[in-house]
């Protein structure tokens, strides 16, 4: 009985994880229709920031997790503004400038960093107990963080005046920018908030596993299976896709092997494409 | 023209160059210049696959373990290889092309992934991510018969590529990609011919995947996983996905490239990385389209 | 007209284009007088390359070992060691492209380095055709990358079947109570290699390996399913077996954070301090792995140099894979004096001659004939290290380790 609650504690746990870590991507891809395949390198770059902050300068781990977070935010208005406007509605150029951005940002943080082992030190320590399970506090506060930050940014988007613009623009650009809204400026927006968020998520993950150059490609595919699932152009459906998938990658895994696990995993995930293409909760696209 | 006179050249290239090495590289070239054309000719009909490296695993691994564990010849495993991609391929074609462009991209992403992991299920034959040894190889010895057998498969692959595009298959497959609803008023089923491209187009990539088997006589999932797949991509978008010599250009650029500076070491991948970058910035339609405006250029001073 | 000259210039480029890559490919080996060039093939770049440079540090190391102590001497003449590193990119393409170079551009006809089964194997089908004799960095048990069909490749290293066989004899002696141990293996085919070889040494250390090997896949971002998966063995100690530093950290933490305290033992080798690094300081306990820190007593003068050349050329001490990098190479330079000729033919039968080999954990022995089916596997003492409350203990060293 026991290890059933545990199970699902766990599979709730890592689907909020996995949230975190996939929030930016829905929100870069549904309002600048942009796959940036290099949010997971931004997640490991917002992660080696945070330690350098923490442990080489010694700050505060919470406020380094903030200041690696805008420290991202500025990354991704300098990207929005050299990197993907110029290539704005073409969508394979953009796909290539994220692909060279990967290998630019792992080889320097390799080259530089990278032989080390690291891993940032937990935010939050110890175990918490409720009726005979306990929970390592360090997860269960990633978790609340993730699931949090989903639902703020879907209230942002739904009530503050840029959150309505960038809906604008995701649905129908043209109109929108008949209508006045500046669509650079709302791309940047969003591209600040996408890096900031995997920053946050590359900074609470390294402490939960750990830092090293190459966990973003592991995270990438993560969220491009939640994004997708959950369908492109929804932010709040994400938290469904999460948990669909972190529950697969929780439970599956006990009870058969690695292979099998990973096989039916994808086979849900392109059943319910080939069903519903635009994923549970995402908009027809053209 | 400038094909010809290419294949010549390539055919006469044994009397200079003696470098194993040199080989070995243009080897994998030819390989990939046929892969990343196959995914063209998918990409034309508006199928856009970021999975394209698993089709040629199917075939690599189907010919390595008829080989290796059946015993039959390579020669014959190879054929059968491609067979086996193309069934699979006209299997989950019906399926995945009646998705449209973006969300055929999502569908073969997850199964390019999904690939390697049935494979895994059959570890025993295949040898899971350590690799599968032992494949038995085409010719012992030299590099130079698999030299001329690779670039002969390579031709006659983009051959058979190019009759598919300029036949009326393929420019039907073009006017559906143009648009849908005009196609359908004249009576072109999309499917079939979506399906048809995936069919032809697999069956090349599984043959090349076999030969490239036993030539390597190793194979390993490090060949055929997202990377390798999102690689073909973007050899083809480099190169240029107008023309049908953008992605013999695009490889032949991003994969030799690399290899020829290898005294970078560990920062070669500043150098791929920077290639992107210049060709995204100044040719926005591939390497193939410097061609164009340096052509247009020319133009306009006569 | 236009298309004429429009032809003319794609063909004057790719004509050009062609020419530069002549030039540049064709072979260029500069072979300086009294040299001794060893090729090192590790991953530069790829998905392992922050592991694998760390290789590539502790072959300059070895090199500079050699060196400093005046080179290899054969027939009376010193040669000194040049190293000549290749990219293998973590991918068998890659490495199959650099070992081609190595051995046809580059003319080396001994290379030194490379762990990863896939890599091994990979690299087996250009260097054994050529005759080209490999001392191998790392061994994690599968035929692909060592067996009797690999004449010229050799084994610098105990190798995970070395680890298992020091590292149960000593779980035995250190946890004397524990009788029954669950295995975890990474689920990359090796698993059907190891598991009897768990097993068998398990028993023969009067332990027994208790339900179904734990495979997990080299991708896994979460531990937490495959430490309930153990923890629902309920066995006396958990056993690992092969893995990087940050997944056997967590591992051990995800044990640990679900509750099971028991001894965990990494039958391979790494630092306690990495491992306790990913692991935080809780779940830091009753943990043992093959290691060594500064406070392990009896270092050899190598590993003592190591730990300070190390830390003072490359501002860090990560020694197990400083040593995975300089044992290849060290070992390879002894069975070539032992040769005392330069030719392949004769250095692999001077080694497959030798019983006793210097390394840098001490003297070695060359054994293996029954587990490899070659005796081409050096076998030498390993020290022990652990964490306990949160601190990294040494617990000695094992010697008089043989994998038969």
């Amino acid at each position: 009985m026991e290890i059933i609650v545990e199970i699902i504690i766990n599979a709730i746990l890592l689907s909020s994880m996995y949230v975190l870590a996939a929030s930016g991507f829905a929100l870069v891809l549904s309002i600048m229709g942009v796959l940036n395949f290099a949010h997971g390198a931004i997640y490991m770059v917002g992660g080696y920031a945070c330690y350098q902050l923490a442990i080489e300068y010694g700050l505060n781990p919470w406020l380094s997790l903030f200041l690696a977070a805008g420290i991202m935010a500025l990354f991704g208005l300098f990207l929005e503004r050299f990197c993907f406007r110029p290539f704005y509605g073409d969508f394979f150029s953009s796909v290539i400038i994220s692909i060279a951005l990967i290998f630019i940002l792992q080889t320097s943080i390799n080259l530089t960093v990278g032989v080390h082992v690291r891993s940032l030190p937990a935010f939050v320590s110890g175990m918490f107990k409720v009726g005979g399970v306990s929970v390592s506090m360090e997860r269960l506060f990633t978790a609340v963080i993730g699931v949090s930050l989903l639902f703020a940014l879907t209230l942002f988007i739904r009530k503050s005046k840029t959150g309505q613009q960038m809906l604008a623009v995701a649905q129908n650009s043209e109109g929108a920018a008949l209508q006045g809204i500046r669509i650079h400026r709302v791309a940047a927006i969003a591209m600040a908030l996408g890096c900031a968020l995997a920053a946050v998520a590359g900074s609470l993950m390294g402490a939960v596993f750990d830092l090293n150059t190459f966990m973003g490609d592991l995270i990438l595919v993560k969220a491009i299976q939640v994004v997708i699932l959950s369908g492109i152009g929804s932010i709040g459906g994400v938290l469904i896709g999460g948990l669909i998938i972190g529950t697969l990658d929780s439970v599956l895994p006990l009870y058969t092997t690695p292979a099998i696990t990973q096989t039916i995993g994808l086979t849900i995930i392109i059943v319910l494409l080939l069903i519903r293409p635009q994923g549970l909760f995402g908009r027809e696209m053209d | 023209m400038i094909y010809l006179a290419t294949v010549v050249i390539l055919a006469f290239l044994p009397i200079f160059v003696k470098s194993p090495y040199t080989y070995h590289i243009l080897i994998l070239t030819f390989v990939y210049i046929t892969a990343t054309s196959s995914l063209r000719t998918l990409a034309i009909s508006g199928q856009v696959s970021m999975g394209h490296a698993a089709f040629m695993s199917i075939g690599a691994y189907t010919s390595a373990v008829l080989a290796r564990y059946v015993g039959w010849s390579p020669w014959l495993t190879m054929p059968l290889g491609a067979l086996a991609t193309m069934l699979v391929a006209v299997l989950v074609g019906f399926p995945f092309s009646r998705v449209r462009t973006i969300y055929f991209s999502m569908v073969s992403l997850f199964f390019g992934i999904g690939i390697l992991s049935i494979n895994s299920i059959f570890g025993k034959y295949t040898g899971h991510i350590n690799g599968m040894i032992g494949i038995p190889p085409l010719f012992i010895g030299s590099r130079i018969p698999y030299y001329f057998f690779f670039l002969a498969l390579m031709v006659v692959c983009l051959i058979v590529l190019w009759r598919f595009e300029t036949c009326r298959i393929g420019v039907c497959l073009k006017a559906i990609d143009q648009s849908r609803e005009v196609a359908a008023s004249i009576g072109i089923s999309e499917t079939k011919f979506r399906v048809l491209a995936m069919g032809v187009s697999c069956f090349v990539v599984g043959l090349v995947g076999a030969g490239y088997a036993h030539y390597n006589m190793v194979i390993s999932y490090s060949s055929f996983n997202l990377s390798a797949s999102i690689n073909m991509l973007v050899y083809m978008l480099i190169g240029g996905i107008v023309s049908f010599a953008g992605p013999i250009i695009g490889t032949a650029v991003l994969f030799m490239i690399p290899e020829i500076f290898r005294q970078l070491k560990e920062y070669t991948p500043f150098l791929f990385a920077g290639i992107l970058i210049l060709v995204v910035f100044v040719m926005p339609q591939g390497v193939v389209g410097l061609f164009d405006q340096i052509r247009s250029l020319v133009n306009k001073k006569e | 007209m236009k298309r004429n000259s429009l032809f003319k210039l794609r063909g004057g480029v790719s004509l050009v284009v062609a020419l530069m890559f002549f030039l540049c490919m064709e072979p260029h080996a500069t072979a300086k007088p009294k040299t001794l060039r060893i090729g090192f093939l590790t991953g530069l770049t790829g998905f392992a390359s922050d592991s694998e440079r760390v290789h590539l540090q502790g072959a300059e190391l070895a090199r500079d070992w050699v060196n400093e102590k005046g080179g290899v001497t054969i027939k009376g003449e010193k040669y000194l060691v040049e190293l000549v590193p290749e990219d293998h990119k973590c991918t068998a393409d890659g490495a199959v492209a650099g070992a081609t170079k190595l051995v046809y551009d580059q003319k080396v006809k001994y290379i030194a380095g490379t762990i990863m089964p896939f890599i091994i194997a990979a690299v087996t089908t250009v260097t054994e055709p050529a005759h080209v004799i490999r001392s191998v960095a790392y061994n994690c048990g599968t035929p692909q990358e060592f067996s009797a069909k690999t004449p010229y490749t050799f084994l610098s290293q105990n190798g995970t079947i070395g680890a298992i066989i020091s590292g149960l004899k000593f779980l035995k002696k250190a946890r004397p109570e524990v009788k029954t141990i669950a295995v975890f293996i990474p689920d990359d085919g090796s698993i059907p290699y190891l598991e009897p070889q768990v097993r068998k040494w398990a028993k023969n250390n009067g332990m027994e390996v208790k339900g179904d090997i734990v495979g997990w896949p080299l991708n896994t971002v979460d531990f937490t399913p495959f430490a309930l998966k153990a923890i629902k063995i309920n066995a006396d100690a958990v056993a690992m077996a092969n893995g990087w530093p940050a997944m056997i950290g967590g591992v051990l933490k995800a044990l640990r954070e679900n509750g099971y305290h028991k001894p965990v033992i990494g039958l391979h080798y790494s630092q306690a301090k990495d491992v306790m690094e990913v692991a935080g300081k809780e779940a830091s306990d009753n943990y043992f792995i093959h290691g060594i820190n500064t406070n392990t007593p009896q270092k050899t003068d190598i590993v003592k140099w190591i730990l300070d050349r190390g830390q003072t050329k490359y501002g860090h001490q990560r020694v197990a894979f400083f040593i995975e990098g300089f044992d290849s190479v060290f070992v390879l330079a002894q069975a070539i004096e032992k040769a005392q000729s330069l030719d392949t033919d004769d250095v692999k039968n001077a080694w497959e001659k030798m019983d006793d080999i210097n390394t840098a954990y001490g003297l070695a022995h060359m054994e293996g004939q029954e587990t490899y089916g070659l005796r081409h596997a050096v076998v030498g003492p390993r020290a022990i290290e652990g964490l306990e409350k949160g601190a990294v203990k040494s617990f000695g060293w094992m010697r008089d380790i043989k994998v038969p």
